[in-house]
């Protein structure tokens, strides 16, 4: 072999062996050491590529002119340090008038290679898994999606369905006791009064189902509107005497002259109140008090703040956490009724005013809320 | 584990470019009826919740939109209509080219009281293709401009309104 092609060989990594035709071993190149050190001058060719004992009768025809070439594309061997993969490849050797007086084989390591393609192949298999787990993400994404839209409809058109048929029954009630089908016992006065506040309470469950189903799904809607927040709770405060009158309870109503407007709708900021104001009246005894104050939030001029203060039971630390999540309710013996659902709904409707609410609270020493609305001269 | 995070959203863009269409299809999925709409002038507010995978973390990103309804006269109403918002949908009419160039100056308002405010643009109206009277040039040119990835939407439709609150509501996470 010429001197440019053995320093091209050398120069790529690349072993061979010459023989003769009878596959006797004439000269060696090995600058990586792939041929290990079981051969000789002189040897056989199959010393140093025992793989190609197989291929007996492709050697002949390359020798014989009949195959271009011959080609071992993974031949893995067991060496001491780390396993081999080499690549073999068996030309004829021809003498410049074309005779072919031996073979060529040429020794590749392709180890590092075959382990990219190897990587590369467990990497396409991670892809495709990988893909099938996004689809089945997707489908299950999309299955909880569409229970939890079935759950929300059932309890929106049964909420729905329940409040006709109450309505009727808690007007048929009021006729009753209006006596304006006849004069009734005293015995069923209390009746038809127990069962016209069961009515009521029923109505009131629903219409929260509803507003829990609807802030759920993002499905309520505020339109807000520039109001003199004062004059709004006066008005709030007002339509709630008789029942704080009923047990006897006072209502201090306080506000900073002056206060800007608040950005707020009027519908939902009655049912807030109304829910702060319930739950002071349901947890304070006869004859408590209860303050309600309108002010500037000191931590944000922009704001307004509403606080509704009880000198009622108290919620425990622990009942504090997680206070405005939904079905909780303050304690364990209540006696009220209540849904637990107020404060999730409350809390909902104040954060859709673009506002916050918090509770500060001891047992045994009242509560208050306190409620952020944006007023209108707010400035960023 | 799930990050819970509540953003408040403005809608910009002149009188009847179809921003609180844009709102209603994303979070009804359907087309929005202008009988429905409020005759007095007020600030109409939605949520909606979407849920993305970030940063090896699942975010529970809460979008409050908050919509001019009635009119679209700001000057009362700009600072708590802005007040705490994050980003804005800029929406403009692709068959109206001056509801584009008016966009610049509602985003650079937002930006003064809000110079970290994120942007998105939407181009409505893409159902209408006939009508259309803004380029892809001019619309890329606000877009960059204005730093505000832009989408053709159609509200009518639904076409791209779902992805394109998504992409605003990714450009808002940390």
């Amino acid at each position: 072999m010429n001197l440019i092609t053995k320093l091209i060989l050398n120069n790529l990594k690349i072993a061979y062996a010459l023989t003769d035709p009878h596959l006797k071993i004439l000269e060696v190149n090995d600058p990586l050491n792939l041929l290990g050190k079981n051969y000789c001058l002189g040897c056989s060719l199959f010393d140093v590529a025992p793989e190609l004992n197989e291929d007996k009768e492709s050697l002949n025809k390359i020798l014989a002119g009949q195959l271009a070439q011959l080609e071992l594309t993974q031949v893995n061997r067991e060496t001491s340090s780390a396993p081999l993969c080499l690549m073999m490849e068996v030309l004829p050797y021809q003498e410049p008038n074309g005779q072919i007086t031996g073979l060529l084989l040429l020794i590749q390591n392709v180890t590092e290679w075959q382990q990219a393609m190897s990587n590369d192949y467990e990497l396409r298999l991670l892809q495709d898994k990988l893909a099938r787990q996004n689809l089945d993400l997707a489908a299950a994404n999309i299955e909880l999606r569409r229970v939890t839209k079935m759950k929300s409809i059932f309890v929106s058109i049964a909420a729905h369905e329940m409040r006709t048929p109450l309505s009727r029954l808690k007007g048929s009630l009021e006729m009753l006791l209006d006596e304006s089908m006849g004069t009734l016992e005293f015995q069923q006065i209390e009746i038809a009064e127990m069962a016209q506040q069961s009515a009521q309470r029923l109505l009131t469950i629903t219409e929260d189902l509803l507003d829990v189903t609807r802030i759920d799904t993002g499905q309520i809607e505020l339109i807000l509107y520039p109001t003199h927040l004062p004059t709004f709770m006066e008005a709030v405060i007002t339509q709630f005497n008789p029942v704080l009158q009923a047990k006897g309870q006072h209502l201090n109503f306080h506000y900073t002259p002056d206060l800007p407007f608040a950005l707020i709708d009027e519908s939902r900021t009655v049912q807030i109140m109304n829910n702060l104001l319930s739950n002071a009246n349901k947890y304070t005894s006869t004859g408590g008090t209860i303050t309600v104050e309108v002010t500037r939030f000191a931590q944000d001029s922009a704001f307004l703040q509403v606080s509704i203060m009880d000198t009622g039971i108290g919620i425990s630390p622990e009942n504090q956490v997680d206070l405005f999540g939904r079905f909780l309710q303050a304690s364990n013996n209540d006696q009220s009724g209540a849904t637990g659902v107020g404060l999730y709904i409350t809390h909902g409707l104040v954060e859709l005013h673009g506002g916050d609410i918090w509770v500060e609270s001891k047992l045994r020493h009242g509560t208050t809320f306190y409620m952020t609305f944006l007023t209108t001269e707010s400035r960023g | 584990m799930t990050t819970k995070l509540n953003k408040k959203i403005c809608l910009l863009g002149d009188f009847s470019v179809g921003k609180t269409s844009l709102v209603h299809r994303f979070i009804y999925n359907e087309p929005f009826e202008d009988e429905y709409a409020s005759p007095m002038a007020g600030v109409k507010v939605n949520r909606k919740t979407i849920v993305m995978p970030h940063k090896n973390d699942v975010v529970e990103l809460t979008l409050f939109f908050w919509d001019l309804a009635g009119n679209e006269d700001f000057s009362q109403l700009w600072h708590s209509y802005v007040h705490g918002a994050v980003g804005a949908a800029l929406v403009c009419d692709l068959t109206r080219p001056e509801t584009l160039n008016n966009l610049i100056k509602y985003a650079a308002d937002l930006r003064q009281t809000n110079p970290t405010a994120k942007f998105i643009l939407a181009a409505n109206k893409s159902d209408l293709t006939d009508e259309y009277r803004l380029t892809p040039t001019k619309l890329k040119e606000i877009s960059t401009e204005l730093d505000a990835p832009y989408y053709l939407t159609s509200a009518k439709t639904g076409n791209e309104v779902e992805v394109f609150f998504r992409h605003l509501g990714r450009l808002l996470l940390p």
